[in-house]
């Protein structure tokens, strides 16, 4: 028996030394990680000019050791002069294009696209321009491209804007106005099995019956199209492929750790070209981390996940300098992007250095063990509308740092639920610190994002909970809001919560801020309590639709910096005229809280007058001001002392016993002990009585008492010693002798 | 070690004294109960009856009475010595100097060792 358990242990010994085995691989190049539970271990910087490491089988390390990975490190196909930056004559055929000239980009103020300060402009009304280009550009075989060009027109529907490889039918093109400004278009190549060579042709159409105005193109190239730094997973289980230049090799990549180094998006500048790929098969369990990724090119991302199941991100720099995408509805400047949400990962401690639109989105799926995003210092600069520093649904958010770092940038900060409508319920931000502001920076509306930044907003969320936030939003031009609810796109919303949160908007100039923006909030859909509002502006802003039964309870209503004046914190907006669509109908201010008396009649004042009505005030518009006596949470007890009898007295017979007893609100009852026995109740000053002595024996006894306050909040004197003493009454003497 | 059982020998002895103080006071207390001292003359002596009281001062029923102090002196009111003579109800003083009025009170003793005022006064010129 001894030995059987002996050869037992020594077997299993043996099987944990062979599951010990470790691949340990050292690699210099890029290249397929085909080996099952191998540390790969990078033995020097590396790069290719597509896609670098794919990983297809399960538990494999990629150590990069310190080293650099640059993928889609091409040399490129330069357009001679596609940014217009030299004169026109050289490189471009303008006898087609009378209204053509070259111009300063003024029209992207102060944004500069790529590079340079001029693009390519068309007066119109006009005639059908052509602008081909004098020399050729050589695309090599069996590769896939994308022609893309930046336009901007918003002068007329009927014009159509392209670039295309001319002779043939493949054409980026914008049709119609680019309602959001300024607009990247594309279009993908693959070429056959022999290089092709084709001049870039660039037309403007449709614009003869326009009215006077400008369109311009800038940033015509050509460029390289889906490679990734590191792919992780298999290559074709969706069509078209994500990357562009993989072979067949097809294996899941489940548990795979990528760690320490950098993966850096090379001169290539392709576009929807991302650092590191995870396919769904191999979503579950991966580690990345202390990784510096850099990526440039049109839609690319740091890192696009198709989900991400009890995975890790953590202790990652990113540096996402895209400039271009085609949709920010879509999310295709967010740098880290989870495509069907997944459950249980955990991102944390990353460093953000820039992005175009967005670091995180990531919802948890209905149901499943949230995400956490923590502890992550973002900085983010936002170049299209709706870039939130993190948009999540269902997640833990909590004890990040958001702002929008030094110089000319704007940014937002949290998005909380609402990625897609009726979305993941229970999401809760907390404890996070969030700085925002709104610049004159922004490509897409030529100036001011559309409606500003939002510190955090509230949007298609049920059981959503935002406590403990610190935002502050900080308008220079256009507006910015601390906090936003919305939760106009679920029309069941409800049960949010949002307390004891410091939302500070501060504007300066014309531009406008409030505290709290309310767009389309209905009976039940949220609760806003305990907060801290601070502004200059406004604490409360109506705007995109009405707020109905919304009741504020508990918060502090706070000015600061400079005030406009006259001084109106609340209001409705709406951009109908006569008004339509946007009021309020029976929001409630219970239990207010004023930082001091001034704020005090600033708020009473405003309120009151809301039902009157003011200029932008629409007049249905109906506040109700319910200023009820603050109950503050009682947490001090009274105190009680025994002023009668005197510690240390003889006392005898009927004696009278009494405390002084007081509570900073009130003393609801004073009680009594003698020896630890309740032998009274006072509930009214003086608490005193007389108590007979007779019923208790002689000697040393101890009398205490008990304070109590409304709140049950409870306080015991010290004892006090007295000696009950009878004495004999005196004998008689009835004879001496 | 040593300091532990020169610990315990404490405690021993003093445990000792303590039991054998309890039984000296019993002991003592029934003796002043039973054995009432009876002079030998009445010369050089005087005898003092007196009722015992049923109330405490507080006119609550006396229920703890322990004893009587007899106070006398040879002046009204003037009480030089004094004697605690038991739960008894007479008793007499020996000694005392023959040709010297006496005057005389006495007082009761409750448990808690509170004395009763002094009662009426009496005297004897002793023989």
């Amino acid at each position: 028996m001894y030995l059987i358990r002996k050869t037992l242990l020594f077997t299993i010994g043996l099987l944990n030394l062979y599951e010990g085995i470790a691949w340990a691989l050292p690699i210099s190049e890029c290249g397929y990680l085909t080996q099952a539970s191998a540390t790969y271990t990078l033995q020097n910087d590396v790069s290719s000019s597509g896609t670098c490491f794919t990983l297809v089988a399960p538990d494999i390390v990629l150590d990069l050791n310190g080293h650099t990975i640059t993928y889609d490190n091409g040399e490129g196909l330069t357009i001679p002069n596609g940014s217009f930056e030299s004169e026109l004559s050289t490189a471009w055929d303008t006898g087609s294009a009378p209204n053509t000239t070259r111009s300063a980009g003024s029209f992207i103020n102060p944004v500069s696209v790529y590079d340079g300060d001029y693009a390519l402009k068309v007066l119109t009304p006009s005639l059908d321009q052509v602008v081909t280009s004098v020399g050729q550009i050589t695309l090599a075989p069996n590769k896939t491209y994308s022609l893309s060009a930046m336009v901007y027109n918003q002068v007329s529907d009927s014009i159509t804007v392209a670039v295309q490889f001319n002779g043939t039918s493949v054409k980026a093109a914008q049709v119609g106005k680019t309602v959001r400004g300024f607009h990247y278009i594309n279009a993908t190549y693959t070429t056959g099995a022999s290089t092709e060579t084709y001049a870039i042709r660039i037309t403007v159409t449709g614009a003869g019956a326009a009215p006077n105005g400008s369109i311009y193109i800038d940033d015509v190239r050509v460029q390289g199209h889906r490679y990734a730094g590191i792919m992780i997973g298999p290559l074709n289980w969706r069509s078209p492929p994500r990357v562009s230049d993989g072979t067949s090799q097809y294996g899941a990549a489940p548990r795979a750790v990528i760690k320490n180094g950098k993966i850096v998006q090379g001169s290539g500048l392709s576009q929807q070209s991302h650092g590191l790929i995870v396919e769904d098969q191999s979503a579950t369990g991966f580690e990345l981390s202390g990784l510096e990724i850099t990526t440039k090119g049109a839609n690319s991302r740091a890192i696009l996940l198709h989900s991400a199941k009890n995975a890790q991100v953590h202790d990652n720099i990113f540096n996402h300098a895209v400039l271009t995408i085609t949709s920010r509805d879509n999310y295709d400047g967010a740098s880290v992007f989870a495509e069907s949400g997944g459950y249980g990962t955990q991102f944390y401690s990353n460093t953000v250095a820039s992005g175009v639109q967005t670091w995180l989105y990531a919802r948890t799926n209905p149901g499943a063990a949230p995400h956490e995003i923590h502890h992550n210092d973002i900085t983010l600069q936002t170049r299209v509308t709706n870039g939130f520093a993190i948009v999540s649904a269902g997640s833990k958010i909590f004890n990040n740092f958001i702002h929008c770092g030094t110089g000319n940038n704007s940014c937002r900060g949290i998005w909380a639920g609402g990625i897609t409508g009726a979305d993941t319920p229970g999401t809760k931000v907390y404890n996070n610190t969030v700085e925002v502001q709104q610049l004159p920076r922004n490509q897409e509306y030529n100036g001011c994002e559309a409606f500003g930044a939002y510190g955090i907003q509230m949007q298609g969320t049920n059981d959503a909970e935002v406590y403990g936030n610190v935002v502050t939003a900080y308008a220079d031009l256009c507006e910015a809001h601390a906090f936003r609810v919305n939760p106009d796109n679920l029309p069941t919303a409800a049960n949010n919560l949002v307390h004891d949160n410091t939302f500070r908007a501060i504007a300066n100039g014309a531009a406008r801020a409030s505290s709290v923006k309310l767009s389309k909030v209905a009976p039940g859909a949220v609760d806003i309590s305990s907060n801290t509002m601070i502004t200059n502006r406004r604490w409360i802003y109506v705007n995109e639709g009405t707020v109905d039964s919304l009741t504020l309870t508990g918060n502090t209503w706070q000015t600061a910096g400079v005030l406009d004046e006259p001084f109106h914190p609340f209001e409705v907006y709406t951009w109908d005229t006569p008004p339509a669509h946007t009021y309020v109908i029976n929001m409630v201010f219970r239990n207010n809280r004023y930082a001091n008396a001034a704020d005090e009649a600033r708020f009473k004042a405003d309120v009151y007058r809301s039902t009157i009505g003011w200029p932008n005030i629409e007049p249905n518009s109906n506040y109700v001001l319910v200023d009820e006596p603050i109950t503050l949470p009682d947490s001090t007890p009274p105190s009680v002392s025994i002023s009668s009898p005197v510690a240390g007295s003889i006392v005898k017979g009927s004696t009278p016993v009494s405390a002084t007893a007081s509570d900073d609100i009130a003393v609801a009852r004073v009680e009594f002990y003698l020896d630890g026995v309740l032998i009274k109740t006072a509930t009214v000053a003086p608490y005193s009585f007389n108590w007979n002595t007779l019923s208790t024996g002689s000697g040393m006894h101890v009398f205490s008492a008990k304070a109590y306050d409304e709140a049950g909040n409870v306080t015991t004197s010290n004892p006090i010693s007295v000696h009950f003493r009878r004495i004999p009454k005196s004998p008689v003497i009835t004879g001496v002798r | 070690m040593e300091s532990k059982i020169l610990l315990n020998i404490a405690l021993a002895v003093t445990l000792i004294s303590f039991l054998q103080g309890c039984r000296s006071t019993e002991v003592s207390s029934l003796s002043s109960m039973d054995d009432v001292p009876v002079p030998a003359s009445t010369q050089g002596t005087a005898t003092i009856e007196w009722s015992a009281p049923t109330l405490n001062d507080d006119e609550s029923a006396l229920t703890d009475l322990t004893g009587y102090k007899i106070h006398y002196g040879t002046s009204p009111g003037g009480y030089s010595a004094s004697l605690d003579v038991g739960n008894v109800n007479r008793y007499t003083i020996a000694n005392l100097e023959p040709g010297i009025t006496y005057y005389f009170t006495v007082s009761a003793i409750n448990s808690t060792n509170d004395e009763s005022p002094v009662s009426n006064e009496v005297n004897k010129r002793v023989e």
